[in-house]
């Protein structure tokens, strides 16, 4: 082995998990509705984390919480130091009239990040052919692509992703695969989804909400066994 | 990337939608000629005399003006609730200040074009000279125009999500738009009847003071009301 491989393998080795994103005793209730219970999460740097749970578990309201884009009705989420955070839900976040290249754009400019983002962006997410079209004009998946590649062209430290492949074909999954696998200390992903057996892979941990709780959680970057376990018994529940 | 650069890249957003759109734009012209007409007709320089015509012209443009601005400015937050894009700007770190005084700028654009084209209407409808005036009534247009974006659009962002939006705006906001109302409606008078202000007039003060307290608010309050 090299000299520069050997040192790159001691900083991995010497590399202490962060935690990203902490969130305490959060509770949420819609009218009557009590969404989050008291819910307590901590994800660390590096982690790419499934998020199961059925359908009103609270996955999507505890991801609007952490992302800062709704209020908790008590505790508190507290960011890493300097985290950025990415969010991708069905609601896009984007300008249906703007194209592709001008909506990547404008969000490419006011995050202050490098102009060769863009176009790297738009290569990878395979949006070069619908670049000039405006986001409304796009399929359901297409505009889900667009979205995504928003998410990850400004590299936030937290990546959100509510339902990323509810509309992804297999190939753009595999595109959402690789953008997830991309190695990377310093950012966290957690992935809601009932898309278990396209994500699995990916996973470097399980939690399962359950009535705004922790059911379930494989624990920080757990074995492959103990992921497989929780994913297993989760399904087994559902089934 | 500068808090100034920033708003102007909103600001061509925003005008870009628009643009692409016209939604906005359209209906507010169309409000605007229809309460025109509407009010053109039932106070027709036929049926009145000239000099009485002469008073009521001020009060019956602004009330149009604010009418029709009120009843259309809650299509101009379509485009955002549309595929939630402030959502995306907010993560980003584009602040609530600097969405709010893009959309103020391009609304208060809007409003002053709209506001020429109303003036020139009503005065072909109920016989008015406007011409020795017209720069002064332009100014004036402008200045309203910019409080009645400040008001309106924080009260769009706070009307949000809500399905009587077109109707909220409306209710909140005539009753907070008087010092606006009145104002205008002072000086366009003194403008026909005097041709020039009265000297001492204290009605541009209340309509700058009014409009910049719109705006404090507005740049204080909108990232607050459009965060769920």
């Amino acid at each position: 082995m090299r000299d520069q491989e050997r040192s790159v393998v001691r900083e991995v080795d010497r590399h202490e998990p962060v935690a990203m994103i902490t969130a305490c005793d959060l509770s949420k209730s819609f009218g009557a509705v009590r969404v989050l219970r008291r819910l307590s999460l901590s994800f660390q740097d590096g982690e790419v984390v499934l998020l199961l749970g059925a359908n009103g578990a609270g996955k999507s309201t505890l991801l609007r919480i952490i992302a800062g884009l709704s209020r908790p009705d008590s505790g508190s989420v507290c960011g890493g130091a300097h985290s950025s955070v990415g969010f991708f839900s069905h609601h896009l976040s984007m300008y249906a009239r703007l194209t592709v290249r001008e909506n990547l754009d404008l969000f490419c400019r006011v995050a202050g990040s490098d102009q060769a983002e863009l176009a790297r962006a738009l290569e990878l997410w395979d949006l070069t052919d619908c670049a000039a079209k405006q986001v409304h004009e796009l399929s359901k998946g297409t505009q889900a692509r667009a979205s995504l590649a928003r998410v990850f062209m400004t590299r936030p430290s937290v990546v959100l992703l509510d339902e990323p492949t509810s509309n992804l074909d297999n190939k753009s999954v595999d595109i959402l695969g690789r953008a997830l696998r991309e190695p990377s200390q310093r950012r966290c992903v957690v992935v809601a989804t009932h898309d278990i057996h396209r994500l699995r892979d990916v996973a470097t941990r399980v939690v399962v909400l359950e009535r705004g709780v922790v059911a379930a959680d494989s624990g920080l970057s757990a074995a492959r066994p103990q992921i497989s376990a929780v994913i297993d018994q989760y399904l087994e529940s559902n089934r | 990337m500068t808090w100034l650069r920033v708003v102007l890249l909103l600001c061509v957003k925003e005008a870009r939608v628009e643009l692409r759109g016209r939604e906005f734009a359209t209906l507010l012209l169309c409000n605007s000629i229809i309460i025109a007409v509407l009010v053109g007709a039932g106070v027709s320089s036929a049926v009145l005399d000239g000099r009485v015509t002469a008073r009521v012209f001020p009060m019956l443009l602004w009330l149009v003006f604010l009418l029709s601005a009120t009843t259309s400015v809650a299509r101009s937050s379509e485009s955002e609730l549309e595929g939630r894009g402030f959502e995306g700007l907010l993560l980003a770190g584009v602040t609530g200040s600097q969405m709010y005084l893009a959309k103020v700028i391009v609304t208060a654009t809007l409003f002053c074009l709209n506001f020429w084209v109303l003036c020139a209407l009503l005065a072909a409808a109920l016989d008015q000279n406007l011409s020795s005036v017209w720069s002064q009534l332009a100014v004036l247009g402008a200045l309203a125009s910019c409080a009645l974006a400040a008001l309106v659009t924080l009260l769009a962002g706070i009307a949000g999500t809500s399905r009587l939006r077109g109707v909220l705006i409306p209710i909140l906001s005539l009753p907070l738009l008087f010092p606006v109302f009145f104002a205008g409606v002072e000086m366009t008078s003194d403008l026909v009847t005097l041709g020039g202000l009265r000297q001492g007039s204290v009605w541009p003060v209340i309509l700058v003071a009014a409009g910049s307290l719109y705006g404090l608010v507005g740049v204080n309050l909108f990232e607050s009301a459009i965060r769920d």
